[in-house]
């Protein structure tokens, strides 16, 4: 009877995520919230997370990390099955289907470059690449490229407000969760897909970003005194980069010279990735064994804000600087 | 006469420049030297991973030896109790720093043992201040796509240290302190039940590897 797609339409993202705006809002009404501290301190260090829901917050996080314990990374292990090849391929393919919003938001990031880059890999990807199997773009020397309708708001002047625990996606903030809620406005497969299919797909794509980080959180976890506080520092750091977009500029604190708790440095703030100049300083002697830093920061920082699936598979192009492919260990 | 004048000018500030490097100069030696001490340093780690005669134990002993030797761990260790630093007494301030001492031990040094494999690269340095410099460096497997990693380092009375790591951003030194803020304002400021919470934490991690 019905053969027209939009008959198989149940329900559209808009009526989810307002059905999913006002179950949160009942919830987080009634949670109690944190007080703020009399004491200097206390007050500061309380300013400073800027997290006033912190205890409605944790307890969403313990529901999310439940959750993950028992569904999510199971599940994510399981993935492995799946020879990688085909994992990275599909990985690639969910990374096509985000085009639209993607070349939306560069678009009103007034961002003409990245958005025609995104054409370009969409167009390109989908030929050569098999339907967005293959990242044959990248492969050209076109770039992928990550931001979301948050990092829009942002650059447009909208603050963080506050940290806010989404249940089942994860660390946000006003900000970013309206964001979220526009990209999903702005992705036309929402509009044609049923509501299991876009559960399926979301499903998926939470697989995707999941599996590799089994190692990287298993270890933050392991080695943290308070989880909760290190993945809220590390999701709005991870934050602000992506909105300064690798253009450097994060002031960081750092120690006094005494080595006494300091004021940040005058000039505290790294250099800024510069593509051109790359003064090759040193080279190990020894070869090339290994990495020196824990490499956990990285994956995970990555994998934070759920528009950074690049970023979380380590698919993300370098930030400037690095050489595009390390030389080949010595031979000695 | 004024080409005389230049050249004994010239003449002179040479042989004062032989004698007495000008600050400028000096100051201008750091990102290089600081490049310097971080490609020594990753050559260090390599050569533990390398060392096939190594016990588990020997070779984490060596890589925690190098750690050690290349952080500032204290100042890194006081910088990251945040506000509440200034509370703790001398002997409280002693004991956090002994056992968060061994805290990054256990969680940062043990972790490059697990890293084998890739390359190390130092690609760029720029001055940090007049005291110190950022060196930036990729890290990945020949072939692929680095990591970009970005080591600030500090020119020290005792020679060249690194007091942060920052990744795509994030800096573990910024997540450090925020992490030690959540449990010390729990804790009412209580620099002794983060030193507990760590001696345990160091339990745990010892039982499991």
């Amino acid at each position: 009877m019905s053969a027209s797609p939009f008959s198989r339409k149940r329900a559209s993202p808009q009526q989810i995520g307002l059905k999913f705006g006002l179950v949160l809002a009942a919830f987080l009404g009634l949670a109690a919230c944190a007080t703020a501290p009399t004491e200097p301190d206390a007050l500061a260090a309380y300013n400073e997370a800027n997290d006033p829901l912190e205890p409605a917050n944790r307890a969403i996080f313990e529901f999310n990390l439940f959750l993950d314990d028992n569904i999510v990374k199971p599940v994510a292990e399981a993935y492995r099955v799946v020879p990688e090849e085909l994992r990275k391929g599909l990985h690639n393919m969910i990374l096509t289907v985000r085009s639209p919003p993607l070349f939306a938001n560069y678009v009103m990031q007034g961002n003409p470059d990245n958005a025609a880059d995104i054409v370009l890999r969409l167009v390109i990807n989908l030929t050569a690449g098999v339907g967005g199997f293959f990242d044959v773009a990248t492969m050209v020397g076109i770039p992928a490229h990550d931001t979301d309708f948050g990092v829009t708001l942002a650059k447009w002047g909208a603050g963080e407000g506050f940290y806010l625990m989404l249940p089942f996606l994860g660390p946000s903030n006003p900000r970013d969760g309206i964001g979220l809620g526009i990209d999903s406005l702005m992705d036309p497969i929402g509009y044609f897909a049923t509501i299991w299919e876009d559960i399926g797909r979301f499903a998926f794509e939470g697989i995707d970003k999941r599996e590799p980080l089994i190692e990287p959180l298993d270890e933050l976890r392991r080695t943290s005194v308070d989880y909760y506080a290190t993945i809220r520092s590390l999701y709005r750091q991870h934050r602000d980069d992506q909105i300064r977009a690798g253009k450097g500029g994060a002031n960081f604190p750092a120690p006094s010279i005494s080595g006494a708790a300091g004021e940040p440095s005058a000039d505290a703030r790294p250099p800024v990735p510069d593509k051109d100049v790359a003064l090759v300083a040193g080279r190990t002697q020894a070869g090339a064994e290994v990495s020196l830093v824990p490499v956990t920061s990285v994956d995970l920082a990555g994998s934070l804000s759920r528009g950074s699936a690049a970023a979380a598979s380590g698919s993300l192009p370098p930030t400037g600087g690095a050489p595009d492919r390390l030389a080949e260990p010595a031979t000695e | 006469m004024l080409n005389r004048r230049t050249l004994l000018l010239s003449a002179a500030s040479a042989a004062v420049g032989a004698f007495v490097p000008s600050r400028a100069a000096r100051a201008e030696d750091i990102p290089a030297a600081a490049s310097q001490f971080v490609t020594v340093l990753a050559d260090k780690v390599i050569n533990v991973l390398k060392d096939k005669v190594l016990s588990k134990d020997d070779r984490v002993k060596a890589l925690a030896a190098v750690f050690l030797e290349g952080f500032d761990v204290r100042g890194i260790g006081l910088f990251v109790l945040g506000v509440y630093g200034h509370r703790a007494s001398e002997s409280e301030r002693a004991s956090y720093l002994n056992v968060f001492k061994e805290y990054v031990v256990q969680t940062y040094a043990v972790r490059f043992n697990s890293y084998a494999g890739e390359s190390f690269l130092v690609t760029k340095a720029a001055p940090d201040g007049d005291i110190g410099a950022w060196v930036t460096s990729g890290i990945g497997k020949a072939g692929e796509e680095p990591t970009e990693v970005q080591w600030r380092v500090r020119k020290e009375p005792e020679g060249y240290k690194i007091i942060d790591v920052v990744v795509e951003g994030v800096s573990l030194l910024v997540t450090q302190r925020s992490e030690f803020a959540a449990v010390l304002q729990r804790n009412n400021g209580n620099i002794t039940s983060l030193t507990e919470l760590m001696r345990d934490k160091i339990v745990e991690l010892r039982a499991k590897s």
